[in-house]
């Protein structure tokens, strides 16, 4: 269940999962190079979706920062998150996943494990998520007012506390995000082992059905959140 | 044996609230397309967005329980 090390380089422990990240990377890039060849005109299958999936989430910018003032700053990143943890999440349906496996000291290690259930990955992910909301934060509003969310001596004792309750409120979104997109998985992961013990045939299907919508809808979360905070923290209130 | 216990406890206490979470908003969201039927689609992805959040705090206790395993 915990992501096992494969091997050491140079003392950096390579682990299982980020095996499955350069994979995916690989995938991703693949995917991405082989669509942009044959773009045209008239697009097929696979241009269609990505086109649909870039449509929806700039209409989801627009509306919900109301403008689209943000959207070449906002788009490119959580495009990015979007494709990258939605690949990641679909690879533990990938049939024989699991079973890739070798034994060390008695004990068996897998040598592909969904990156998503890795709780470093998500975590890595929603350390760039907020560093890059404070980053816009500080480039569209000014250092001062940025400042000026945390420390404040306006009514003395009122708004300090105020800033207070917002530095807390950075370190638990920190924790939401990365624990709910690492514990969707990680249940996922477990119904579907207990499921395959019990009845491996038929039965399965609408739960790996459900697991589909579990890592799309884990994706659009993650993304949208990112752009509400996004707006949160990049909205100038004077004007 | 009393980890176990514990474990039990902590999923069946942190997924009262969720739970009736979750039925909250489905029911409030068949009964708006009930109300609006052309609207179903919006309705639908706000209804699985919100339910998601729901859910996040029943797997936070899911973690917990699997970290003390």
């Amino acid at each position: 269940m915990y992501s096992n090390m494969l091997l050491k380089l140079n003392g950096f422990p390579v682990t299982n999962t980020v095996v499955t990240t350069l994979i995916v990377d690989c995938i991703i890039m693949l995917l991405i190079w082989s669509i942009k060849r044959k773009m045209q005109i008239m697009p097929n299958n696979f241009q269609i979706i990505l086109e649909y999936s870039v449509v929806f989430f700039e209409d989801i910018i627009i509306k919900i920062t109301n403008s689209r003032h943000r959207l070449h700053s906002i788009m490119p990143l959580i495009f990015a998150f979007f494709i990258f943890i939605l690949i990641n999440n679909f690879t533990a349906q990938l049939p024989g996943f699991d079973l890739m496996k070798f034994y060390q000291n008695r004990h068996s290690v897998h040598i592909l494990k969904t990156a998503t259930s890795d709780l470093n990955l998500t975590l890595a992910l929603s350390l760039i998520s907020v560093i890059a909301t404070h980053y816009l934060s500080i480039k569209y509003i000014g250092i001062k007012k940025y400042l000026n969310k945390f420390i404040n001596f306006q009514y003395f004792p009122i708004f300090m506390f105020v800033g207070l309750l917002e530095i807390f409120n950075e370190i638990a979104k920190l924790i939401s995000f990365s624990f709910r997109l690492y514990g969707n998985m990680l249940a996922g992961e477990k119904v579907l082992t207990t499921i395959y013990s019990l009845a491996p045939l038929i039965i399965p299907i609408p739960f790996i059905c459900l697991e589909f919508m579990v890592s799309v809808v884990q994706a659009v979360i993650f993304v949208i959140l990112t752009i509400v905070f996004m707006h949160i923290f990049t909205y100038n209130h004077h004007n | 044996m009393i980890v176990t216990i514990s474990g039990g406890l902590i999923m069946a206490i942190g997924s009262i609230g969720p739970a009736l979470a979750i039925g909250v908003i489905g029911s409030k969201a068949v009964e708006a397309i009930g109300r609006n039927p052309e609207a179903s689609g919006k309705i639908m992805v706000n209804m699985l967005m919100a339910m998601s959040f729901a859910e996040a705090i029943a797997i936070y206790s899911l973690i917990v329980v699997v970290s003390a395993l």
